[in-house]
Order: C-alpha cells, then sequence, then structure tokens
C-alpha cells in the first residue's frame, strides 16, 4: 500500500520535472532553474569534498572559472567543438584539483580552508590581470552556445541537458558513496589516523575528492560559459564560494541529495524574495541570508537531511542507523 | 622462532624530550610480547614509530627483515601491522560492518571508473567483503550488532569493534595499545577472553599495559621502559621481582 503510494509520488514527481519545461512558458523561470541546475551540480562536488572526505574548499569557484574560461577559449580560440572545449575545461579543473589537494595533506579546518581562500583569489587575480587570454576585467563575450543542429539550444534545452547531467552526477555519487571509495571517504574524515592504521591512503583519498569536486566544478563552469554567452572575473570571488558551501550545508553535507536540495533551494530563494514581494528589491539578500543562517542553526543535517527522513518515515521505512552499504539482500536487518 | 618484529637503537625525539631512546626489542613468532613501564615512558611512542604514524629519529625497524621505518602508515598496516589505540578510535558515522569493511578495502580495491558503471564484477567484490567482514564480527559475537553505530555500543564491545577491525587487515602483527584501560571488571574478563581467542588463532601480538594483572595472565615475554629507555626484559615472573622495575614503578624507599 505505502509501497504503491511512493511509486505514485515520485512517478508523479518525475512527470512534472520532465514536463515542466512545457508547463512554464515564463523563460526567466526556466532561466533560473537552468541555473539552479549548474549549481547542484557544483554544489554535488562540495558535498562529496567536505561533506563526505571531511575537506573544506573555499575556493570551488576558482575550479568553475578554470571550467568556464578553458572551454570558452578552446571552442573560440581553436575552434574546438563545444564537447571537446567541456571535457577540456574539467579535465584542466581536475589536474589543478589534483594540486591543490597537496596543502590538505598537512593541514586542515580553517588552515586547510584559508589556502583555498588563496587559491580562489589567485585564480580571479589571473582572471583580470592576464588580459591577452582572458579579456580581463572586460572578459570574453560571444562565447559560441550550444546548437541543436543549426539552431542554438533555447533555455528548455538547456533544461533538458542539465537535467540529464545532474542525473548523472547523481548515479555517479550515489555509486562512489555505497563502494569502498566511499566508506573510506569517510573513514578520513571521522579519524585519518585511525583510517591509516587500517591501510588507507589518506593522502590518495582526499587527493581523489579534490579531484572529483574540482572536476565537477569545472564542469558547472563551462557549461555555464555556454549557456550564457558571456564570462567577466565578476562572479568568481570569494562571495560566491562561501555561497556554494552554504548551499551544501543547507542542503545537507552528509546527504546524496544536499546538493539537488541545497543548489535548488538557495537558487530559487533569493529570486522568490526578489520577485514576489513589492518593495524588497534592497532588502531581499538580507532576508535570503537570515534564512540561511536559521536553517544552519535550527537543522545543522540540513533541509535535504529532514527532506528524506520525513520521506522514508512517510513510506513507513524503518529508520536504522545510517548504513552505507546498499546490498538489498541486507537492508534493514 | 623467527622474529616478526626487531627494532636496533630505534630513537624518537619531540624538540628537547626523547621519548624512545635506542630502543632494541625481538617480537617472536606465535607469541605475546608484552610492553610495560610507568606514564610517559614512551610505550604509545614505539607503537607509533612501528605503525608508521611518527617517522623515527634514527634507528631501524625490520618487519620480517625489511626496514620500514621510512615507509607511510597505510603502506605498514598493508604489510601486515595492524594497531588499536589506547583511546578507541573507531569510525563513528560509520556503522559496526562497515568500520570492519573498511579494513577490506585492499582486498577489494576496485577502479572507480568500474565503480562509476556499476559493473557486476564490483557487486560481486563487495558481497565477498561484507560476508567477510560479518566473520570478522562474528568472532567477537558483534554480528548482531552489524547496523548499529559504534557509539550506541558499550564500551567493552566498541574496544572489541577496534580489534576486530584490525583482524580485518588479516595482520601478521597485531599491536595492541592498553586494551584493558579505564575497563571495568567484567569488561576485563571480557577481552582476555578476546585475547585467548587471538592466541588460538596464533596471531603475534605486542600488547602495550599499565595493569600488571592483565600482563601477567597475557604475555609470554615483557619488555620494561622507563624515561624511553629499555630497563629489563624477560618473562613475567622474573620482571615482577626485577629491583629497577620495581624502583621505576614505585620509587626509591628513602
Amino acid at each position: 500500500m505505502r509501497r504503491n503510494l511512493k511509486r505514485i509520488v515520485y512517478g508523479a514527481f518525475l512527470v512534472l520535472i520532465l514536463l515542466l519545461p512545457l508547463l512554464s512558458r515564463n523563460e526567466y523561470n526556466l532561466f533560473v532553474t537552468d541555473t539552479a541546475f549548474l549549481n547542484i551540480i557544483l554544489v554535488s562536488g562540495l558535498v562529496f569534498l567536505t561533506g563526505f572526505a571531511g575537506q573544506i574548499s573555499l575556493g570551488q569557484v576558482g575550479f568553475s572559472a578554470i571550467g568556464a574560461y578553458t572551454s570558452a577559449l578552446v571552442t573560440m580560440r581553436l575552434g574546438m567543438p563545444i564537447p571537446i572545449g567541456i571535457v577540456a575545461g574539467v579535465a584542466v579543473s581536475v589536474i589543478v584539483g589534483l594540486f591543490v589537494a597537496i596543502p590538505s595533506f598537512k593541514l586542515k579546518t580553517f588552515f586547510l580552508s584559508l589556502v583555498t581562500i588563496a587559491f580562489g583569489e589567485i585564480i580571479h587575480l589571473l582572471l583580470v590581470n592576464l588580459t591577452a587570454l582572458t579579456g580581463g576585467s572586460q572578459g570574453l563575450f560571444n562565447i559560441p552556445p550550444m546548437k541543436l543542429g543549426d539552431t542554438p539550444f533555447t533555455n528548455t534545452l538547456y533544461y533538458y541537458l542539465f537535467l540529464v547531467i545532474v542525473a548523472l552526477v547523481i548515479l555517479l555519487m550515489y555509486r562512489l558513496k555505497y563502494s569502498h571509495i566511499g566508506r573510506e571517504m569517510f573513514a578520513v574524515n571521522d579519524d585519518d589516523v585511525a583510517a591509516e592504521a587500517c591501510a588507507i591512503n589518506s593522502r590518495k583519498t582526499k587527493t581523489f575528492a579534490f579531484g572529483l569536486s574540482a572536476g565537477l566544478a569545472g564542469l558547472s563552469g563551462a557549461l555555464t560559459a555556454h549557456m550564457v554567452g558571456f564570462l567577466t572575473p565578476d562572479p568568481f570571488t570569494l562571495s560566491n564560494s562561501v555561497n556554494f558551501v552554504a548551499m551544501a550545508v543547507v542542503g545537507g553535507l552528509r546527504e546524496l541529495g544536499g546538493g539537488v536540495v541545497g543548489g535548488f533551494v538557495l537558487t530559487w530563494l533569493p529570486e522568490l524574495l526578489k520577485l514576489k514581494i513589492q518593495g524588497f528589491e534592497n532588502y531581499y539578500l538580507m532576508v535570503d541570508s537570515v534564512i540561511v543562517l536559521l536553517v544552519v542553526v535550527l537543522l545543522p543535517s540540513g533541509l535535504g537531511a529532514i527532506l528524506f527522513k520525513g520521506l522514508s518515515r512517510l513510506w513507513g521505512e524503518k529508520q536504522g542507523a545510517v548504513t552505507l552499504h546498499n546490498s538489498k539482500s541486507k537492508e534493514g536487518e | 622462532m623467527a622474529n616478526i618484529l626487531e627494532t636496533k637503537m630505534l630513537t624518537k625525539r619531540f624538540g628537547g624530550i626523547v621519548a624512545n631512546h635506542g630502543i632494541n626489542l625481538k617480537i617472536e613468532e606465535g607469541k605475546t610480547t608484552g610492553l610495560i613501564g610507568p606514564n610517559g615512558s614512551g610505550k604509545t611512542t614505539f607503537i607509533n614509530q612501528v605503525s608508521g604514524i611518527f617517522p623515527p629519529t634514527s634507528g631501524n625497524i625490520l618487519f620480517r627483515g625489511e626496514e620500514i621505518s621510512k615507509k607511510p602508515a597505510c603502506k605498514i598496516a598493508s604489510m601486515g601491522i595492524a594497531r588499536t589505540f589506547q583511546r578507541i578510535q573507531l569510525f563513528n558515522h560509520l556503522n559496526v560492518v562497515e568500520n570492519v569493511l573498511v579494513s577490506r578495502s585492499k582486498f577489494m580495491s576496485a577502479s572507480a571508473l568500474d565503480i562509476a558503471l556499476g559493473t557486476a564484477k564490483v557487486r560481486r567484490k563487495e558481497e565477498a567483503q561484507f560476508d567477510k567482514a560479518m566473520e570478522f564480527l562474528g568472532i567477537f559475537g558483534l554480528d548482531k550488532d552489524a547496523w548499529k553505530l559504534p557509539l550506541s555500543l558499550p564500551y567493552g564491545k566498541r574496544r572489541a569493534l577496534e580489534i576486530a577491525r584490525a583482524l580485518a587487515l588479516e595482520p601478521v602483527l597485531l599491536l595492541l595499545d592498553e586494551p584493558v584501560a579505564g575497563m571495568t571488571k567484567e569488561e576485563f574478563m571480557d577481552i582476555l577472553g578476546i585475547l585467548d581467542i587471538l592466541k588460538e588463532r596464533k596471531m603475534t601480538m605486542l600488547l602495550v599495559e599499565h595493569t600488571m594483572e592483565f600482563i601477567r595472565k597475557a604475555v609470554d615475554w615483557v619488555y620494561v621502559l622507563n624515561f624511553g629507555e629499555v630497563i629489563a626484559q624477560g618473562p613475567f615472573e622474573e620482571i615482577e621481582k626485577n629491583k629497577a622495575v620495581i624502583t621505576a614503578y614505585l620509587g626509591d624507599e628513602e
């Protein structure tokens, strides 16, 4: 009975997601939703890095910038097709991510976050000052959009493309979480000395987490470049990195779907405050911040944790200890 | 019998403090060797050096004849030296069986690509290691608690879990750092029972302990440390009567 209810609700939700662009003809709403998807990709990487592996990064937009500018330059200057540009953007982000992992071998918490802030700032300064390559503070214009045949992608087409990518990212994270790699992340997060004593190479684990999260940030950046069509250094600042961390925390750092919930809610919340409440144009960011603060203080495990726990209670599923092992036959023993 | 582990002039300095000074120690295969000494005598420093957590300042550590003093902790663990910690160090956000599964990682390393693709090979490996982890839990009767979180277990069971996790590495040598510290009488007896199980399995062990009662029952050979140096060694009955040892523990009679 409840199992059927679960199927109906999830089925309806899926249909709604698939039909959403056809139901709402509002281009602006679609654009905001597309942006939410892009944020979800980046924040999911952050959930993986910070929530699973326990490594703090306040420089995530640095990777996003690397992905965006690489893909833009590869397509504009080298005339390569967009998919190759995106792959190049992700690859360069991953490589840089592997290097940024090195300080994490010795540093933790505040000290590590300082290093990542510095990394983000360095990238920002490079974007502003390497004028020949990045166009400086003017940025890059006329970045080629994705095309279907000869017509450029509409917001609707981007919606479906990003939806597929987000689904793949979640599938990847799900599989990694319930594998020995996921357990190693959680082990290093809880106690890296004990993890080493269990033959886990904590450096390798941290490097993998940094590489993966950098790759996802790079992917998000590259997709943004082609969707928006221009790039400036402005969005790639510390305050935006912090905003992404806020999304991860609000969504639920240890939740597989934390990036989805946090990315969606915190992309839409400021828009709703700005659009729907008259005379709020000057205050919406303040209210937005207060709401984030309240969530962090009152629901430290995140909205996602509450949502998913509530849902599984609704379906009458057993509330046991958080288990990573997903072997169906053994579940709920 | 062959020596599993041998240290030669092993020395560790922290700034001006010499925590371990020229320690020569041998651990025979299949035997339980004890390491005792007053607080701050360098017992835990010794274990931390052998397990690779602190690199030695000077001296050698030979494990089955191979020099390991410069190897990282994870490498030493995967070569076959497992350990427990003075203050229990479990993975508190992983459940009981997952704690043990972490140690099984070295037996199942599937590539990230295989995992991403969700291949049947990965699933089979995962299932096989899960069964193996349950076996290790079974040794200590922890299989019934497999889905609980470590912090919900009583202290004695947590210690048993930590030992199960170490055993799941299938080690050649097991280092136990004060396994009965802070335990009640019943928990103490439980750990003695666990030690008997380990001895039946012919596990070679180094036992660092404070509790004389426990050492008396458990070890074949004892080393005594004081101020970072070995001051005596021998069977416990002899060590018990050794003048230098009594002085180190109780002080001079003046």
